[in-house]
């Protein structure tokens, strides 16, 4: 390989400024004293010249289908739900269930209060949930409080109200005031009108997992 | 947390060296929206320009940068956090690009004539024009090259890519990649040259 032919191999490397030392040194001094070298080497640099370096970049609508048609298939691919959907799922998880232990609690004697005291406290107000435990005792598995309407009775009265009706004809077809009964709706309740929900159903470990999650979710 | 990936993203997509971003890369593997958005944008023209030089079609080259970023998705979790983001894009990008080369025999030069200027609509025509021209060019000399060569100059001229690193993509050694970009910028004064003075051709 003649010089020539040695330095013009180089001339890419030596216009990007990729080469050093030796190489280096051995491109300037051949140039220094070549005319045809130099004269091939300028044609190359203004021809380079010419192509700016962003000369291939995407049209703006190109650039904008590649990010739209990317942020589809990401769209598309991930699996778990955003986290808006979670939480608000959760929080309404909550609600259903702080709802069902309002109901759960007159009846259902053996269930421990500590385990339903976190969703009892936020769903039921202090007012109706005392009296309600009271007449669970004698009162019960019987008395589904279909139809009642939510009342700002006392505590006192709603007591005597569960006692007389104790044993008699089912609520609904009972008049008013009997039907109307204690309060035993949780107040903030948003559910209570769906039948299917008012259901007695115990309170499941899943149940107590999901509304510890939806505190540790709320906290944050 | 979205800011601290962005601020970095930015400073790391400006700077040519790049370094290993573990906590964009932890975004990734969370397949967090923003993160994502944020390397697509980052990366696209890098990459776009790349695929556009080695395949020469506009519509390959948009592919190719898809293509690209969905592998980055789904490798994310298996890239390791030191793992310089940038250079695995573009070695990806280089073989999908090749492997699309590869299949694509016998070569389709009507493709490399493709006009730009006759896809994309041009708000400022003058501009534009003269832009795609160029493009235009550009493109039909680049399909002369020997695919290797054109890589190579591609790499160096519109990614600014080290020669080291070129060479690991080509798996070759750096003095052949001293003499591919020699030889693709020597024919490519010589067709440039050409296309300037026959500018209908």
């Amino acid at each position: 390989m003649s010089d020539c032919d040695r330095t013009r191999d180089l001339v890419g490397p030596y216009l990007f400024a990729d080469i050093q030392g030796e190489e280096l040194t051995f491109v300037e001094s051949h140039l220094a004293g070549c005319p045809a070298c130099r004269t091939e080497f300028a044609a190359v640099e203004s021809a380079l010249a010419l192509v700016p370096q962003d000369a291939l970049k995407p049209s703006d609508e190109t650039r904008a289908r590649i990010v739209a048609a990317v942020s589809r298939l990401t769209a598309r691919s991930s699996r778990s739900a955003p986290r808006w959907l979670l939480r608000w799922g959760l929080a309404a998880a909550a609600l259903v269930l702080g709802t069902l232990v309002g109901y759960q609690l007159p009846r259902g004697p053996s269930l421990p209060t500590d385990t339903a005291a976190p969703a009892v406290v936020s769903a039921v107000s202090a007012s109706d949930a005392r009296p309600v435990r009271e007449a669970a005792g004698s009162h019960g598995e019987q008395a589904p409080e279909e139809g009642g309407l939510p009342s700002a009775d006392g505590g006192g009265e709603a007591n005597e109200m569960i006692d007389g009706r104790a044993g008699a004809a089912p609520p609904q077809t009972g008049p008013p005031e009997q039907r109307s009964g204690p309060d035993l709706r949780p107040t903030r309740s948003l559910v209570a009108s769906a039948p299917a929900l008012r259901a007695p159903r115990p309170l499941g470990i899943d149940d107590v997992q999901v509304a510890e999650a939806v505190r540790i979710e709320d906290m944050r | 947390m979205h800011h601290a990936v962005g601020v970095r993203l930015w400073g790391w997509s400006r700077r040519p060296p790049m370094h290993g971003s573990d906590e964009l890369l932890e975004a990734l593997r969370r397949r967090e929206d923003g993160a994502f958005r944020q390397v697509v944008e980052a990366e696209a023209d890098g990459l776009y320009a790349l695929a556009l030089g080695v395949l020469g079609s506009e519509q390959d080259a948009e592919d190719a940068c898809q293509e690209v970023f969905v592998k980055l998705l789904r490798a994310a979790p298996r890239l390791s956090a030191s793992t310089p983001l940038r250079a695995w894009l573009r070695r990806v990008c280089l073989n999908h690009c090749l492997d699309q080369l590869r299949r694509r025999r016998p070569r389709r030069r009507v493709e490399l004539l493709e006009s730009s200027s006759l896809r994309s609509p041009s708000p400022t025509p003058q501009d534009r024009a003269e832009e795609a021209e160029l493009q235009t060019a550009l493109r039909h000399a680049l399909g002369e090259l020997p695919e290797r060569q054109r890589a190579v100059f591609v790499l160096r001229h519109f990614g600014d890519t080290p020669l080291k690193e070129i060479a690991g993509q080509l798996r070759c050694s750096e003095g052949t990649v001293k003499s591919h970009l020699s030889r693709a910028v020597s024919k490519l004064r010589v067709l440039l040259r050409e296309l300037r003075e026959e500018p209908e051709v």
